[in-house]
């Protein structure tokens, strides 16, 4: 528990420096890999992630680590986490868009795969035209390729 | 910082975090999800639904149905053909129904001559073959009456009996097949060991083809008989056409071996085949399918329902893997708790 006293800064597109102990910064596996690498700098760029999504990734790592270190009682942090992560991930369209996007690049898998389930939660028994007006997709078929794809599972369709 | 302000568009996702959703959804709202946007079709190519690997057994959906009204209750289901029912009421009416769909269509009265009616109580248990085209709504049906067969098919408005057909005896056929392409149908006939085939190419009534070289069914062929308990011998269409003779045996230890042939080309004899490629057998329904086509179904391998003594039971499905031999369990999650007289295949995305 020593070792984590490192601080380590992540610094945002925008140049934002987020100082984290170095515990939540492996949390980031991109980051870990660095570290073992010997990258052994005490600011590491994340140029692709904005300041507004690399602090919450960083409140997901942190809160994720801080379970992580408890122990005991076990079954009510495996709750409480629970419960975090089903607030954290309830966000608006564009946040969750980055937020996905961000836990790939820096391979945080845990926040990757509670970020999917709210994409596949989302869509779960709804229309395309729903999942479209949601998710601000454009329908790029013209109304001929639309009904082929329609037609070759048209009983997925039904009401 | 505009960025969070700019609406982002989804489609854009690319394609690894998109089948990391997919593998989220079940089979039904994936298929949706592909009629999105082109972007989210192209990545669902080869992709399999982890969660269910059987459509048909789709842990997530009992496939809502219309209400199919008090009619459908008490019919019986005489044939299937992808996700379409040959079904016959319990006052001899016959219709095409799409559960799925709601679409229905009324088949002739089954009247004298063609079918006297003395036949009608062993109807529901007679051999039924159906077809039908999911676009145009073009349809066969043939149907083994005691000494003979009758078909219907649209726009004849009627039941019409074949012409040449006195099988000799009342237990003839044990399996028909309609390969729509060649407008052959073949029939298997258990007591004579052979297959039949007939082509609906004219107008009129369907005409007998002799294929000598592929009549003869009996034998297992190159099967390994010791330990025998029970065993028979299918036919199946492959998806290009060709006919398969698949024999089955199982064995005293529960053990199933199946063996498959087909015509050669060169000797216009049976030949033993190792492996089915990219394709699978669904043996009940003698046909085989693109196994890439239809998420959860494993190429080369043949799927099965029935029990050590070889009886159909819808209790019980399996799938046998050719290449490795090994006989797996489908998960039997969707039956209800009513015991049902018969089980069929259904197949919603079946390709015409």
């Amino acid at each position: 528990m020593s070792e984590s006293n490192k601080k380590i800064s992540l610094i945002s597109s925008e140049g934002e420096a987020f100082e984290v102990s170095e515990a939540v910064a492996r949390e980031f596996e991109i980051v870990a890999h660095m570290l073992e690498d010997g990258c052994s700098g005490s600011s590491i760029p994340i140029t692709t992630v904005d300041s507004n999504i690399l602090g919450k990734v960083i409140e997901y790592c942190t809160k994720h680590v801080e379970v992580g270190n408890v122990e005991g009682n076990s079954e009510k942090a495996e709750k409480d986490l629970e419960e975090f992560d089903k607030r954290f991930i309830a966000v608006e369209m564009n946040t969750l868009f980055s937020l996905i996007l961000a836990a790939n690049y820096l391979n945080v898998k845990g926040l990757l795969n509670i970020g999917c389930q709210k994409v596949a939660d989302t869509i779960k028994d709804m229309k395309p035209e729903e999942v479209r007006s949601i998710f601000n997709i454009e329908n790029d078929y013209t109304p001929a390729e639309e009904e082929v794809v329609r037609k070759e599972n048209e009983w997925a369709f039904q009401p | 910082m505009g960025v969070s302000k700019m609406k982002l568009s989804w489609s854009e996702l690319c394609p690894d975090l998109l089948r990391c959703v997919y593998e989220r959804l079940s089979f039904t709202d994936l298929i949706r999800a592909k009629s999105v946007c082109s972007s989210w079709h192209s990545a669902s190519r080869g992709f399999l639904p982890k969660r269910n690997q059987n459509p048909w057994l789709d842990k997530d959906k009992v496939y809502k149905t219309r209400d199919l009204g008090v009619d459908f209750a008490r019919s019986r289901c005489l044939a299937t053909y992808g996700s379409w029912l040959l079904m016959m009421d319990n006052l001899w009416n016959l219709n095409v129904l799409n559960p799925l769909t709601g679409e229905r269509i009324d088949l002739p009265a089954l009247t004298e001559p063609v079918v006297p009616e003395r036949f009608r109580p062993m109807l529901k248990s007679s051999l039924a073959c159906l077809w039908i085209d999911k676009k145009t709504k073009d349809y066969l049906v043939v149907w083994t009456m005691e000494h003979f067969l009758v078909f219907t098919k649209r726009g004849i408005n009627t039941w019409r009996r074949f012409s040449s057909n006195y099988v000799g005896g009342t237990t003839g056929y044990v399996q028909m097949v309609y390969d729509h392409k060649a407008q052959k149908l073949y029939a298997h006939r258990l007591c004579y060991g052979d297959i039949k085939i007939w082509c609906f190419c004219g107008d009129d009534e369907p005409q007998e083809v002799f294929e000598a070289e592929s009549a003869c069914l009996t034998g297992f062929t190159g099967l390994f008989t010791a330990e025998y308990v029970n065993g028979w011998i299918n036919i199946a269409l492959t998806v290009s056409g060709q006919v398969l003779k698949v024999s089955t045996v199982v064995q005293r230890s529960k053990r199933w071996l199946f063996r498959i042939h087909k015509i050669s080309h060169v000797t216009k004899k049976w030949k033993e085949i190792e492996s089915l490629g990219e394709e699978a057998l669904i043996l009940d329904m003698g046909i085989t399918v693109v196994a890439k086509d239809i998420p959860g179904i494993k190429r080369n391998s043949i799927y099965f329902s029935g029990v050590g003594d070889g009886r159909a039971d819808p209790d019980n499905f399996f799938v046998f893997d050719l290449a490795t031999q090994n006989i797996q369990r489908l998960p039997q999650c969707v039956f209800s708790p009513i015991h049902f007289s018969d089980a069929r295949w259904f197949f919603p995305g079946l390709r015409n």
